[in-house]
């Protein structure tokens, strides 16, 4: 299988990086295509929580994209109920074989601190955060602490 | 009797600092750096510094110097001027001498070490003077020779090369004492490069001694640790001349080294260039990207193809950059020819590994055909994979005449071999079987050498033990057999006769024996000709050969590898 190599190189990679944005990274022995982590955003509404993630490889990877989606609820304009994110980068049609898992994360990381409300998955909260920013940061405080998964300690 | 100790040693933790940025890698702490690595590489200040730049190096104890020895040369940037300066404050508490356990300094320590430096600074002291000064005509190592350094048992200057034994050397004086013997901190000032060079510095070496005012206890501790460095250098020399394990940022490297060294592949280890760079998978055929990396022809394929379905043209995988007829992927044969090297000499472990070449090198073995009987069923497996069906004759052939009279096994088998190929179209055997056949030809073998023995009286017309004969005849029919199949690995065969391998060490023109070191060439009718001959031939332009008179192009000439 052509993604086995990649991804023990990439895991081993991330790993072994400093700065990583994915803490506590958990793969299944016998399936390296299925990796879960926790996601630990720096900017508020969402920086008092952990947000538990999987990343789906395909076993064509790296010629099709992984796929991203949250376990843990989020209250943001870009991830729907179901947990399912839009990032450009990792979409069938931007895709690129040699974009690294580490900058998918980093895409990930970013989009989750700063929101994207022009491209919503859910167009209430977009308006919301666009319309009454203060409203949407309480909100959105308030869910995280309801929900979310705690930070883990460095 | 001590040795003159080099304070820039990181031993004695100096410190020391630059003005100017340094290039990355290239710091100035490399200097002093216990770290092999890291003291080889030297320092640069980033390209666009001019001189000049003061490196200063701060000493734990106020010294006496002895010499000072500069490298100015990091790989092809070169320093040529240098001015030398020193302050000379006395220097009460350093961190050398407050720790127990000087081998572990910590930052602390080095900050508490540059504070009190700095608070007990007085105004007569403060200043640095110049002590010397050199303009090099060539970047060479420059030796400054103290010439005011007085000797002061039991600290001997015997174990340094003396400043004579540099070829570019100058002076270090000044009209206060001071200001050579009781040196606090040394700047060295690199006034000018060679044209277009960044500023480079690639060792400092500070010999000297404790000045006169260090404690006599601290001079004891400066000794040890002179020693200490020695005995672990020699340690150290004796495990890994390569690589030393001292302090943490040299750990840091092993673990870089570790992460490269990882890509194994069976206990192989796999260079980093022949790794495809989205896949990680051993190339096979490697393409040259426009971008400079390199990736397998599969993995292009794949990516083409998948562009092609977003109806996109075919593009750099790393840059996005379509393919144009000037800048396309282009197929690595450098690369390719150094993995495919790689992957035969690493055969047995990398067999799952697809590749362009191998093959040959098993049939190229019949020739080097050993007496070994295990090689040889090995080798008769090989055959019976490659030509199942006529071979398989062969051994139904020799086990009927193994049973027979064995006087006549050998012309039985040729003649069995050479005019029975259309017999062995209609023998259907598979291979295994062959294999099973051949096994029981051993068992068979070693029967007959049992009731040779008994029946002692018995004549046979050969010393050869039957095994020996056995090997013959599959040599022969093997010969025989492979021999008419096309072959696409060239051998001499028509025109140099059997024994090509003596005929192939001689030269046809000057009749002289060819070693295996000697550079041969073939011409096109397959006459070995020595190096010598041929350039004799190339220059009189007589092209042809001396034995069959044929007529041949400088193109056709082929180099021989024996």
């Amino acid at each position: 299988m052509a993604a086995t190599r990649r991804l023990q190189k990439e895991l081993s990679d991330i790993r072994k990086s400093e700065n990583n944005i994915l803490k506590n990274i958990q793969v299944d022995e016998s399936n390296i295509l299925l990796w879960q982590g926790l996601l630990v955003p720096e900017n508020p509404p969402y920086n008092k929580g952990a947000f538990k993630i999987q990343i789906d490889f395909p076993a064509e990877y790296p010629f099709k994209p992984p796929k991203i989606t949250f376990k843990t609820k989020i209250y943001h304009p870009n991830i729907d109920e179901k947990g399912q994110v839009c990032l450009p980068i990792i979409s069938a049609e931007n895709w690129k074989p040699a974009t690294k898992t580490d900058q998918v994360l980093q895409s990930l990381a970013s989009l989750i601190n700063d929101p994207e409300p022009e491209h919503p998955l859910r167009a209430d909260l977009a308006e919301e955060f666009t319309k009454d920013k203060k409203k949407f940061m309480k909100n959105a405080e308030e869910f995280t602490k309801r929900n979310s998964e705690k930070r883990p300690i460095d | 009797m001590r040795m003159l100790v080099d304070f820039c040693s990181g031993a004695f933790q100096p410190q020391i600092t630059s003005d100017k940025v340094a290039c990355d890698n290239y710091d100035v702490t490399n200097l002093i750096s216990l770290d092999p690595v890291r003291k080889r590489q030297g320092f640069i200040a980033e390209y666009f510094i001019k001189p000049p730049v003061n490196v200063t190096i701060h000493f734990p104890c106020n010294v006496e110097i002895y010499q000072i020895v500069l490298d100015p040369v990091v790989g092809r940037q070169k320093s040529l001027g240098f001015g030398i300066f020193t302050r000379s404050k006395k220097i009460i508490h350093s961190s050398l001498f407050a720790q127990a356990d000087s081998s572990n300094q910590n930052k602390a320590d080095a900050c508490k070490f540059g504070n009190l430096t700095k608070q007990s600074d007085t105004v007569c002291d403060s200043f640095f003077v110049p002590v010397g000064r050199v303009m090099l005509d060539t970047p060479q190592v420059v030796c400054f020779h103290n010439v005011m350094y007085r000797e002061r048992k039991p600290w001997v200057p015997d174990n340094i090369p003396t400043s004579h034994e540099y070829s570019s050397t100058s002076e270090l004086r000044h009209h206060n004492l001071q200001s050579l013997a009781s040196v606090s901190h040394v700047t060295i000032r690199i006034t000018r490069t060679s044209s277009g060079s960044a500023v480079a510095l690639k060792s400092i070496q500070i010999w000297g001694q404790p000045s006169v005012s260090v404690p006599p206890d601290q001079q004891d501790k400066i000794y040890s640790i002179c020693q200490q460095e020695i005995e672990s250098k020699a340690r150290e020399h004796e495990n890994s001349p390569s690589c030393s394990d001292k302090g943490a940022l040299s750990s840091e490297d092993r673990e870089l080294i570790d992460i490269k060294t990882k890509l194994t592949e069976n206990g192989v280890e796999i260079p980093e260039d022949f790794l495809d760079c989205i896949t990680f998978d051993i190339m096979s055929m490697p393409m040259l990207l426009p971008c400079g990396k390199n990736i397998d022809q599969s993995t292009l394929d794949k990516f083409i193809s998948n562009e092609a379905s977003w109806g996109r043209p075919p593009s750099d995988l790393f840059t996005g950059v379509p393919f144009q007829s000037g800048s396309q992927a282009i197929a690595n044969t450098a690369l390719r020819m150094r993995i495919d090297k790689f992957l035969m000499d690493h055969s047995e472990q990398l067999k799952h590994v697809p590749r362009t070449v191998g093959k040959s090198l098993k049939v190229k073995s019949k020739t080097e055909y050993s007496s070994n009987s295990g090689e040889a069923s090995k080798l008769m497996q090989e055959v019976c994979r490659l030509q199942p069906d006529t071979f398989i004759t062969v051994i139904e052939k020799n086990m009927s005449t193994t049973k027979e009279v064995r006087k006549r096994s050998i012309p039985k088998e040729k003649d069995s071999s050479v005019t029975q190929p259309s017999q062995a179209k209609i023998i259907k055997l598979d291979s295994e079987n062959a294999i099973s056949n051949i096994k029981k030809l051993d068992a068979e073998a070693s029967n007959y050498d049992l009731t040779r023995d008994a029946t002692s009286g018995m004549v046979h017309h050969s010393t050869f033990s039957h095994r020996d004969e056995l090997q013959q005849s599959l040599d022969a029919a093997l010969n025989s057999t492979l021999g008419s199949l096309p072959s696409f690995t060239s051998f001499p065969k028509k025109n140099v006769p059997s024994t090509c391998n003596e005929l192939r060490e001689i030269c046809c023109e000057c009749q002289k024996h060819l070693s295996s070191s000697s550079i041969q060439y073939k011409l096109p009718c397959n006459h070995i000709i020595c190096r010598t001959c041929l350039n004799d031939r190339l220059q009189t332009s007589n092209f042809k050969c001396i034995i069959c008179q044929k007529l041949f192009k400088s193109k056709e000439i082929q180099r021989v590898f024996s």
